[in-house]
């Protein structure tokens, strides 16, 4: 799997509204974003603008808090392609989870602080639909605003 | 024994005996299934209360599916696996995938995510899905990730 090790973390800007909230997963959507995903988002593949497409799915799953959010947050990998897809499942989960360039506790991603991302390895999940292929992984993230109010 | 009735042995308890020697028996012992078994039912319980119902039937492919199938075949049960016991919430109903990941019909509703989530909670956060057995299935893990050009991982 080709990862560039010298890949510098993009800047990150901080959105204009709602600044001072926890939302763990427009933090996993921009740091995938800040890696080189060009379509992520939390739309699904219909709104995909290339692949592949990755889907970002707040469950409705634990606390979410001015001050903390830790939902389970679903990363859905999209492409026509079973093998495009897969691949791009692990260098996704990879940037999620890898102890020493993921996302990790401490890092800032826009006004979020990372306290905890943990989740499982993504895997292959039928979308019911004959043209995509859809890798699934879900992951725990933990995060809160670096200035509440 | 009495369902939602503790067993003898506290979870207080089975942590400092875990750190002992003994700890691979215990593992294995049946006060620790018996343990399992109360909190495997109590998750399922919890993800019977997340679990959606129907309000009437459908017919798949002549399969009379009625509602509430999914909730009540969310069961808690424990299995012996490598030498020691775990404990297991699982759904049968067909509709299980479906309905914890969502499909381009529906959305994600997570019932037996949000009941292991709700029971890490109450024991203190003792286990997740890093290390759970079930969820690690698709066999990635990160070492592919560090593979250099050229190696026997290519």
């Amino acid at each position: 799997m080709p990862v560039n090790q010298n890949l510098p973390s993009a800047p990150v800007p901080t959105p204009a509204g709602d600044v001072g909230f926890a939302k763990a997963d427009e933090a996993v959507i921009n740091w995938l974003a800040a890696q080189g995903f060009q379509s992520v988002s939390s739309d699904g593949p219909d709104k995909a603008e290339s692949w592949p497409h990755i889907q970002v799915v707040k469950l409705p799953a634990g606390h979410s808090t001015l001050y903390e959010d830790s939902p389970i947050v679903q990363v859905e990998v999209f492409h026509p392609d079973y093998d495009a897809a897969a691949n791009a499942a692990g260098v996704a989960h990879f940037w999620l989870t890898d102890p020493w360039q993921g996302l990790r506790a401490g890092q800032v991603v826009g006004d979020q602080t990372i306290d905890e991302v943990r989740g499982s390895s993504p895997g292959h999940l039928d979308y019911q639909d004959g043209y995509l292929e859809r890798f699934v992984g879900s992951y725990t993230v933990v995060s809160r605003p670096i200035n509440p109010l | 024994m009495a369902r939602n009735a503790l067993p003898s042995l506290s979870l207080s308890e089975l942590a400092v005996m875990l750190e002992g020697e003994g700890a691979a028996m215990l593992a294995a012992s049946t006060e620790y299934r018996e343990l399992l078994q109360h909190y495997a039912e109590q998750g399922a319980e919890y993800a019977r209360a997340y679990a959606p119902v129907g309000t009437h039937e459908h017919i798949y492919n002549g399969h009379v599916d009625e509602p509430g199938d999914y909730r009540d075949s969310i069961l808690g049960l424990t299995v012996f696996h490598d030498g020691q016991w775990f404990g297991v919430v699982q759904a049968t109903d067909f509709k299980a995938w479906w309905i914890e990941f969502g499909t381009k019909h529906q959305p994600a509703l997570a019932p037996l995510r949000r009941a292991r989530g709700q029971l890490s909670g109450e024991l203190g956060g003792t286990f997740d899905d890093t290390n759970d057995v079930q969820a690690n299935w698709s066999g990635w893990t990160n070492e592919y990730q560090y593979a250099e050009p050229g190696s026997w991982r290519d």
